[in-house]
């Protein structure tokens, strides 16, 4: 009896893994996707090696600091036979070289590994202080997903190869995207518990207000669109639930290519939404790429190159829009 | 690695940190605590719709020097009128409800110590009241309204 239920559902998620995988082959052909995957992977570990570099500059500072709170996470066992200013030194240095070592040599796997250890250390040093820190995730995750790119040593590249390059790429999107997607399920989620519960909840018509007004109280600070929001919530409500919305269906974007640039626009560049659902620092997004740049003064060129780079953007865009990244640059 | 495999994996990966994540969120709501499962994470970020009945701790100036303050003000309001300019904002608000907080559970302990670390920046001898005040935020930021405010305890700076 219990067999036949279990049968179903079995052939349930066959058939929605045919059917994502079909959708897949469509997409990835390993053909002008290629081609544009990869002009933007080495992007990457120039960024990569730009923010390790750049951290460079406050090691004394760290060091000095202390290792107040330090707790050191797993991949960080070896540490405890380091005091704490050469174990920082060495994390920060080899975050540097490797990622360097792999911005010199994007196409080839060794030197995409290493930078990958590097950035897991490095995040792993940052994520040892009580609690998580979560602002390079997507950074790491995208460089521990580029460790299975194929190498590209010969020329040509043979159709197979080209192709498994393609899908990893576009792993990495949907890594990305599915985040978000796991960002809006919370959300909802959390909705349906406080809506039980009778509380205000994320489909109140004065969540955003709730959230900004909270925000801004313990932040002692004002800002023109909180002031606006805060005396209209109703003029929020509508944006919010389009944000979420957007939110939790982005994972389906990776399977709809031409709707990547609505997407960007839509969850990247809506202000409203950098009010609402952005806890600490008004100026940043939620959870994106360009979550750890706010410090860096050509902040929008570099987050113009970590959509490029880090694959929030992707192998749909078209060329031109490559040369304006290098550009850029 | 053949193509159909790497699909295969990759597709494994996506659905495998999903639930990693998502059973991060579970273990960590479950313990109360910040407990996850390193390198996952959820994205379960701000899930929580704040309340509209919110509290929050003050501390209310009374008398300065035995001058009073009239009305009585916020000692955010005017810290450096008589307070040492080594506090941040952020170190005095969590002094603030840790004091707020050891008041309310009447913990003597703390109420000594937080005190001792807050009134060793005030360069005169200040009587303050510590306040709870209950308000919906929107409210309070659109027009000042506070719903109701109860004074816990009262304190006279202790000069060294």
């Amino acid at each position: 009896m219990t067999q036949q239920p279990l049968s179903y559902l079995r052939e349930y998620i066959f058939s929605v893994y045919r059917r994502v995988s079909l959708t897949i082959d469509n997409i990835v052909r390993g053909e002008s996707d290629f081609d544009k995957a990869k002009i933007i992977l080495p992007f990457f570990y120039y960024f990569l090696f730009f923010i390790a570099f750049t951290k460079l500059e406050g090691l004394n500072y760290i060091i000095q600091n202390g290792n107040s709170g330090f707790d050191p996470r797993w991949p960080l066992f070896w540490a405890q036979s380091l005091d704490y200013g050469s174990l920082v030194t060495i994390i920060f240095l080899l975050t540097t070289l490797t990622s360097l070592y792999a911005a010199f040599f994007p196409y080839k796997r060794l030197p995409r590994i290493f930078a990958f250890i590097g950035l897991f250390l490095y995040h792993s040093y940052l994520s040892s202080f009580g609690g998580p820190m979560h602002q390079l995730d997507h950074l790491l995750w995208v460089g521990f997903i580029f460790m299975f790119l194929p190498n590209l040593t010969e020329e040509p590249p043979s159709g197979d190869k080209r192709r498994i390059f393609s899908l990893i790429f576009w792993g990495t999107q949907a890594f990305m995207l599915l985040t978000y997607s796991m960002a809006g399920l919370g959300k909802i989620t959390y909705g349906f518990i406080q809506l039980l519960e009778g509380q205000a909840n994320v489909f109140s018509p004065d969540a955003a207000a709730l959230h900004v007004s909270t925000l801004l109280l313990s932040m002692k600070e004002s800002v023109p669109l909180g002031s606006v929001i805060i005396e209209y919530p109703l003029l929020a409500w509508f944006p919010f639930l389009i944000i979420l919305y957007i939110q939790f269906f982005s994972i389906l974007v990776a399977f709809r290519p031409s709707i990547h640039r609505l997407w960007g626009v839509s969850s990247h560049n809506l202000p409203y939404r950098n009010i609402s659902y952005n806890a600490r620092d008004f100026h940043r997004p939620e959870h994106t790429d360009s979550d750890f740049i706010p410090e860096f003064p050509i902040r929008h060129k570099v987050t113009f190159l970590a959509r490029y780079s880090s694959v929030s953007s992707a192998c749909r865009y078209d060329f031109k829009n490559l040369v304006q990244a290098k550009k850029f640059i | 690695m053949t193509y159909e495999i790497a699909k295969r994996i990759l597709l494994a990966f996506l659905a495998l940190y999903a639930l990693m994540g998502i059973s991060a969120h579970i273990m960590s709501a479950k313990s109360n605590s910040t407990e996850d499962l390193y390198p996952f994470f959820s994205w379960f970020l701000f899930v929580n719709v704040p309340s509209r009945a919110q509290a929050d701790f003050e501390i209310e100036i009374v008398e300065v020097d035995n001058q009073a303050i009239s009305p009585p003000a916020s000692l955010e309001n005017l810290p450096d009128v008589f307070m040492e300019n080594n506090l941040s904002d952020r170190e005095l608000r969590d002094l603030i409800e840790k004091l707020g907080r050891a008041v309310e559970n009447k913990n003597t302990g703390v109420i000594i110590l937080t005190r001792q670390k807050l009134e060793m920046h005030f360069r005169k001898k200040v009587s303050y009241n510590m306040l709870k005040l209950h308000f919906n935020p929107i409210d309070r930021l659109r027009t000042g309204k506070i719903d109701k405010k109860t004074v816990l305890a009262s304190f006279v700076s202790n000069l060294p």
